[in-house]
């Protein structure tokens, strides 16, 4: 940092020189001036006041004209008789000024064009909003980079309507993202990626400040180019690019982040631990021990414990993620650049564990000659991540459940543990020494390089040709500290290396065609093919037994155990066809039609191919006569689409017969064996979605306030389905096309331009509703439960109802004293947790369970307001999310395992003959005679619904005459607030959007067990232009 | 020219591009397919191996750390409890409540069945392999050890489902995979009785210390199966002599002898030999099994490598049937109250009582390891017992070698030997001792369905099996629908033209 301030006041002295050549250039300029032609000055900018830079005012019927400087001022000469300017800016609408007129002011403001120059990139080519027929919601840079997330998904939530994004736990990129709800049970769920014309790209590593603009292709008429893969929609993100003919600019920006806990989750104290611990005891008629002579270490003489552990702050302590990027930018008129390296260290709230990132992206694009381009798109990405879940019982599990009683560490320094208390799980020994001895780290290296010829062959025809590959290499490293064995843990690994090495290329080609006939017929044409493979080979290796804990995993051969190493190997090839027409019939008609035609090796021998088209209308009403000249309407264009998209996410090999290979033992060593492995289905192929879209496109008031809304009704058939098969055949499921899903749903973004002049204030509200039904299933539509199951089978998939119900009892309180004969029916007691009998046989078992909730909200939504005053700019961005339930394993098992471990303050309502009134059973040891079965009722899944403070950020862009003193051309210093607000009635755990299995795993959303907490960020950070 | 160039730009991009069809063509890397595998003897071998693997499956496949599918026959008895009362599948059998979604009636149902295929594919693969690669002797002692594999998990599907559905060829494809249940009779008499005979005369050797099917294991199991066909429910009389017969082919060959103490059950290093006929295999380093660690108390600080789950406990009332000069139900016999920490070698007291120390693994204990014991399917004693009471129902009153038998089991748990007594006090003393010296092996359940009698362990007395009440809870009586197992929920729904056991 030092360094740079120095570079920063040399760059000063440097500033002063040019300022003196400016003005000595303005003197000449002025003096010219005076004695040849009439010179006007003057600004340009848009409505929020900031200034455009490099728009283009041209003097109306004359070759003159020139381009506003970095402060969006400019100067141009008048020749005689001419008063009218031009003034033309990409992104915004054309204005004409009549410098003679007495209203013309020099600041000339521009209002950005939603309808009119706004291009979108629609896969294989753009196409200008105001022709697109199908759904589509952008995001431009700016909106990506206000809310400083380190990654772009982050990025991305809440902005356009229909992506439903949220964030898994507060470990970095972990989310879950979808688009107009689930479409498939066991192919992927998610949206395609397309990052510069790379398909299945890896969006998790891109650094959000090298992107440009996000499109989000949500319908079957915007996402059937890419037809076989798009039934999930298709994110298409396109990185910054240099501009031709612009001076170098470097930027630099940084941010840096205080996290802390949103909140701690209620569990015991010492002394409210002891209580609830002799409440045990009696329950269960045995003495309380004399824990004072017996465990002298936790307790004083007076059976009072020493210590009172507060095991969340220990494990969730505050940390501080910083994030810098660095670009530079420009361009001659034969070539452009943009180079941008950043640097990244997110610290998630759990003890010791990280997430770095170094990243250098170049994109080159040439001019070789008047009819071939070329370009380069280069990026590498190293990340070097930490983590604490594989420890254990996971050491967010461990924050929670560590008893009071021990302390982190005895005075004689050796950890605390659990099984230093009597009864107390030996397991989940202590999770700071876990956090402190353990190491679990993943070297990712992502290497993407895209390189592209694009031909001019005729005024309206031209070729485009790239090539793109991307090796992705992660390595993890894990280590078991060997003193587990004091802790109870020796059990299994101590250390392990495993390896994944996936490469991908990519060929496509194309031609566009454009042309206009009879100045009403314009049609827009591409046609192309498409290469891809994916190889991915896979390697893991892990030993245990080493002498101590000196070699980690740097020396696997030293150790005593060597267990036999995995790897796995598989390759997938993808070839396609691909065309789209658009027809414009006088620029008020609109229709599109597209086909691909998709084949990939993962198909039955009888499907690799298959054709997916879409066609779609649309109709410009304001451009009819009878709306032409309305005040209250600018633009209102009706859309209609229909197509079919398909869906190939499913592994290699699936409609293959295969063997596996196992291993039996004989005299102890392990031997070689096969048995079978796939069940063949020579006709596997292509899941198949079917989407009606009816969209409108509305601004008011001169563009004052737009609407877009959607309405779409999605049906999948042919799902690819892990289909049961009897067992008796010794397979357990099939990979088959068989059962359907229906996705119906409703989007609509406002944007209203509230204020403008000094003070402006615009306001966004995006919603989004999905209804979500399985509408067949298996060959008998039998119930499948697509896991995670902890206890028993949290979610399950019942023809009739959404993904995502959540399976359970139905709990009716506890037993009552009066009901004691009723209880004992079912071999239970009064203060027993009470299941009710659903089917009353007199008995309760896995027949009384039933759908508890349902864990995907009936609507999302974001409200984000921008206010810009003088200087400042504040945004304010909320979120929110109606009637998703969410399942809290944790809660069950800390309120049910009593004395196992710490339990959550709700059993301190537990059931006595005194409090007969509530869910939680009466308390007990745990090997009490009549310790109750876990079981997975309906008191734990909670309402979900929330509204979520996601992100606040006040700014300050200093005046240039400051910024300038520094050779800058803009400074921006911010500070934001991320989490700083959650209305919810789930308060029982860290976070209701929170779920604690892997994005992919696609139905656990809204389980709670232990995920990692997501923070409260406190950002600060800077933004700067230097030229 | 700079067309010719402008279209090279065009010809390089799409010739570049393999052809399209091959270009998806699939060969899996990681994978063996049907058509290229059974080329070699080894692969043949291996072919088999992998049939073995089902059997480890069943006895250490698990849920939560308190499950564990072998529980499947061991937690209605009557003669077991849990320290741990979280797991609905143990709790439900405990209580006799069993439904058709607990998970041990999954596992047995489906690992027997993927043992099942894949001994239908060995067997039909080895046997259209050429002379030329597998000799007729290897090729018929490699189908004898399938058959018998294939015998043993359809004799556990009888004995736990009843009818079940038949299959002896393997699957290669879903067209039609939905098989009705084929009648008890039908399985024994098509099924598991020709396939052991069949092995019988493969040319297995009579004892084998890897692990492999022998022909002791053979003879073995079909004195089982015999005793079994003659007992419910099929009833069938005849079958009592033929299972005597095989017991005693199996005894008198001598190759397997009877340990003479419990830490010799216990040794991992007796594993497949001594009295052990036919075992399921682990390993401390490949493949470990949880018994130990279910049987070790719960979190108690015995072993330095599991901290103990408790999930199989002895009923109190059952530890005290065993006499009081019976060894086995002595301190660190069958059984144990306390034992040293590890570590520290502090004696660490059970709260919770008596413990199972048949599972103790020492070798796991002094050295840190994971359990590699295997676990007894076939051993002599069973055996030896099963053969006195064939014979004293075949002959109506027990020979003097039946009394040898009886009695050499008993003094080996320094009880008296018993003489002179009626049929009837003879099969209940055989009962009594195989209740006591086979408890927790996987045995006691299929006796109670085969004889429908159970141990009343109050009054140390044999009662009906119907009707009789468990010594513990509030009134768990066992009744008819009991003796069977109901077929897993799933499997319904997967297989409409199966019909589900009555009372489930």
């Amino acid at each position: 940092m030092r360094f740079f301030l120095q570079k920063c006041n040399t760059n000063a002295g440097l500033g002063t020189l040019m300022k003196l050549v400016v003005v000595l250039l303005c003197l000449l300029g002025g003096i010219q001036q005076a004695f040849a032609q009439q010179a006007i000055s003057g600004s340009v900018k848009d409505l929020r006041g900031t200034p455009l830079v490099a728009a283009s005012v041209r003097v109306k019927g004359t070759s003159t004209g020139t381009l506003t400087d970095k402060y969006g001022a400019f100067t141009i000469k008048l020749p005689a008789g001419k008063t009218v300017l031009t003034v033309t800016y990409v992104g915004y609408e054309a204005i004409e000024v009549d410098v003679a007129s007495k209203t013309f002011s020099s600041a000339i403001v521009l209002k950005e064009s939603s309808s009119l120059k706004e291009v979108v990139v629609v896969g294989y080519g753009t196409q200008r909003k105001i022709d697109v027929t199908g759904s589509i919601g952008s995001v431009n840079s700016r909106a990506i980079t206000e809310r400083s997330s380190p990654d772009a998904i982050g990025a991305l939530q809440g902005q356009v309507p229909g992506v439903n994004i949220t964030q898994n736990s507060g470990k970095t990129g972990d989310y879950r993202i979808n688009i107009r709800g689930f479409n498939s049970i066991n192919a992927s769920n998610n949206p395609l990626f397309v990052i510069d014309g790379v398909i299945g790209a890896d969006y998790s590593a891109i650094n959000p400040n090298d992107i440009d603009k996000i499109d989000v292709l949500k319908d079957a008429s915007a996402s059937a180019i890419y037809g076989a893969r798009g039934s999930g929609g298709v994110i298409i993100i396109t990185t910054k690019q240099g501009n031709y003919n612009r001076p170098t600019t470097l930027s630099y920006n940084a941010v840096g982040g205080f996290n802390s806990l949103q909140r701690e989750i209620p569990v015991l104290n010492s002394t409210q631990y002891q209580a609830m611990e002799k409440q045990a005891y009696a329950n269960s008629g045995v003495p309380y021990p004399n824990f004072g002579v017996l465990e002298p270490d936790l307790f004083k003489p007076d059976n009072t414990p020493r210590y009172n552990t507060d095991w969340q702050k220990e494990v969730y302590k505050p940390t501080f993620s910083q994030n810098h990027n660095l670009s530079v930018s420009g361009g001659t008129d034969a070539s452009k650049f943009n180079l941008a390296v950043g640097y990244q260290d997110d610290r998630p709230l759990s003890l010791f564990t990280y997430n770095k990132k170094f990243s250098a992206r170049l994109n080159v694009d040439s001019k070789i000659n008047q009819w071939l381009n070329a370009g380069l798109n280069i990026s590498g990405i190293y990340n070097l991540s930490k983590t604490n879940d594989g420890f254990g019982y996971g050491v967010q599990r461990m924050a929670l459940e560590s008893l009071p009683y021990i302390p982190v560490k005895l005075p004689n320094g050796k950890w605390g543990s659990d099984g230093m208390h009597l009864l107390g799980e030996s397991t989940p020994a202590n999770p700071v020494a876990d956090a402190t001895n353990d190491l679990d780290l993943t070297h990712r290296t992502l290497t993407f390089a895209n390189t592209y010829l694009e031909a001019v062959l005729s005024p309206n025809l031209s070729f485009k040709t790239s090539l793109s590959g991307q090796v992705n290499s992660s390595k993890n490293n894990f280590a078991y500290s060997s003193d587990l064995l004091d802790r109870g843990q020796y059990n299994g690994i101590n250390a392990s290396i495993s390896t994944d090495q996936n490469l991908y290329w990519q060929s496509s080609s194309y031609f566009t065609y454009n042309n206009t006939f009879g100045r009403i017929h314009k049609i827009n044409a591409t046609l192309g093919a498409e290469w891809s493979q994916t190889s991915d080979e896979t390697f893991a290796d892990g030993v245990n037994g080493f002498d101590s804990s000196y070699f980690l995993f740097n020396n696997l051969g030293a150790a005593n155990i060597a267990n036999p190493p995995t790897s796995a190997a598989y390759k997938k090839q993808t070839n396609s066809y691909f065309g789209r027409v658009v027809y414009s019939l006088s620029d008020k008609y609109l229709f599109t039609a597209t086909g691909r035609y998709d084949g990939a090796s993962v198909f039955g021998e009888n499907h690799k191919f298959a054709f997916f088209p879409s066609a779609a209308i649309a109709w410009r009403v304001s451009q009819e006569d009878f709306l032409k000249n309305s005040k209250l309407i600018s633009n209102l264009k009706l859309r209609l689409s229909y197509g079919s998209t398909g869906n190939s996410s499913i592994d290699s090999y699936r409609s293959l017969s295969t063997l596996s290979t196992n291993y039996a033992i004989f005299s102890g060593t392990r031997t070689a064996g096969v048995v079978q492995g796939v069940i063949p289905n020579s006709d596997l192929k292509w899941e198949q979605t079917n989407q009606l879209d009816l969209g409108l496109d509305l601004d008011l008031f001169h563009g004052r306030i737009n609407i877009v809304a959607d309405v779409y009704n999605k049906v999948t058939h042919n799902l690819l389905l892990n289909a049961p098969v009897p067992l008796s055949t010794g397979y357990d499921n099939v990979l088959k096309n068989i059962g359907s899903v229906g996705n119906k749903g409703l989007e609509l973004g406002i944007t209203s331009n509230n204020l403008t002049g000094d003070l402006t204030w615009s306001t966004t509200l995006n919603l989004a509703f999905n209804k979500n039904k399985v509408l067949a299933l298996g060959t008998n539509n039998e119930d499948i439960f697509p896991g995670p199951s902890v206890l028993d089978q949290i979610g399950i998939l019942r023809v009739g109802q959404p993904v995502g119900s959540l399976w359970g009892y139905k709990q009716d309180g506890t037993w009552g004293s009066d009901e004691a004969a009723q209880a004992a029916k079912y071999g239970k007691r009064p203060g027993d947790i009470k299941v009710v009998d659903l089917n009353n046989d007199g008995q309760i078992n896995s027949k009384d369970q039933t759908i508890l909730g349902h864990s995907y909200p009936n609507y999302t939504g974001e409200f984000i307001n921008r206010l810009k005053y003088k200087n400042f700019d504040f945004s304010l961005d909320i979120g929110f999310s109606q009637g998703n339930s969410v399942f809290n394993i944790g809660v069950l098992i800390q309120e049910q395992r009593q004395t196992y471990a710490n339990a959550f303050t709700t059993v301190r309502n537990a059931w006595t003959p005194a409090n007969q009134k509530t869910d939680v059973g009466y308390v007990r040891l745990n090997n009490d005679p009549h310790g109750s079965t876990l079981l997975q009722t309906s008191r734990y899944v909670y309402d979900g619904s929330f509204i979520r403070g996601r992100n606040m950020t006040l700014g300050y862009t200093f005046p240039q005459s400051i910024a300038n003193k520094f050779s800058m051309s803009s400074l921006r210093v911010f500070a934001g607030l991320q989490n700083f607000f959650m209305l919810t009635k789930y308060k029982i755990g860290h976070d209701p959007e929170a779920s604690s299995w892997a994005p992919s795993l696609p139905f656990a959303y809204g389980i709670d067990l232990y995920g990692e907490p997501r923070p409260r960020i406190f950002n600060l950070g800077l933004s700067m232009n230097i030229k | 020219m700079k067309k010719i160039i402008k279209l090279s730009v065009i010809a390089f991009a799409f010739l570049a591009m393999p052809s399209c069809k091959k270009f998806l063509e699939e060969n899996p890397p990681s994978a063996y397919t049907p058509a290229n595998y059974y080329k070699s003897l080894v692969q043949a071998q291996n072919a088999v191996n992998g049939i073995y693997a089902s059997i480890s499956t069943l006895y250490s496949q698990g849920g939560n750390f308190d499950d564990l599918g072998l529980l499947l026959l061991e937690m209605p008895t009557g003669q077991s409890n849990t320290d741990i009362s979280q797991s609905t599948n143990n709790q439900e059998l405990l209580h006799l409540n069993t439904s058709s979604a607990n998970l041990y009636v999954r596992q047995w149902w489906r690992t027997s069945y993927k043992g099942i295929d894949a001994a239908n594919l060995a067997i039909t693969n080895i046997s259209a392999m050429p002379a030329s690669v597998v000799s007729a002797t290897q090729k018929s002692q490699l189908v004898g050890q399938a058959q018998f594999l294939r015998a043993w998990f359809y004799f556990n599907l009888v004995r736990i489902y009843g009818d079940v559905p038949l299959l002896t060829t393997p699957t290669t494809g879903t067209a039609d995979s939905q098989i009705p249940r084929n009648p008890t009779k039908d399985i024994y008499e098509k099924l598991i009785v020709p396939d052991l005979l069949s092995a019988e005369q493969s040319g297995l050797p009579f004892a084998d210390q890897t692990g492999r099917v022998s022909l002791g294991a053979v003879k073995g199991l079909l004195a089982k199966v015999y005793e079994t066909m003659a007992g419910y429910p099929l009833q069938q009389a005849d079958k009592h002599a033929l299972a005597k017969q095989k017991a005693l082919e199996v005894i008198s060959s001598n190759q397997f002898t009877l340990y003479s103490n419990y830490d010799q059950f216990r040794d991992p290093s007796n594993d497949n030999k001594m009295e052990n006929i036919f075992m399921a295999q682990f390993s401390s380093k490949d493949l470990s099994n949880p018994l130990f660690a279910q049987t070790l108390p719960l979190f108690q600080p015995i072993s330095g490598v599991y901290s103990g789950n408790g999930a199989l406990t002895p009923d109190l009332t059952f530890y005290k049937s065993f006499k009081p000069g019976d060894k086995r139900g002595q301190e660190d016999q069958y059984f144990f109250s306390h034992y040293a920490n590890h570590g520290s070698g502090a004696d660490v007291v059970f709260s919770e009582g008596q413990h199972i120390f048949k599972y103790f693994d020492n070798v796991s204990y002094a050295n840190n390891t994971q359990s590699g014991k295997c676990f007894p399917i076939i051993r002599l004693t069973d055996i030896m017992l099963l053969c006195a009471e064939a014979q004293n129902e075949a002959d109506g009153t027990p020979d003097a070698n039946s009394y040898t038998y009886l009695n050499q089991i008993r003094s080996r748990a320094g009880l008296a030997p018993l003489t002179a007594l009626s049929q009837s006090q003879f099969r209940q003393a055989v009962w009594r001792e195989r209740n006591h010296e086979l408890c927790y092996e996987n045995i006691t359940w299929f006796d109670m369905v085969r004889t429908r009698m159970a141990y009343d362990t109050k009054n140390d007395a044999f009662v009906p099996l119907v009707g009789y009440t468990f010594p513990y809870g509030s009134n768990i009586t066992f009744q008819t629908k009991n003796l069977l197992f109901p077929l897993p929920q799933s499997e319904i729904q997967a297989n409409p033209k199966l019909t589900q056991n009555t009372g489930y």
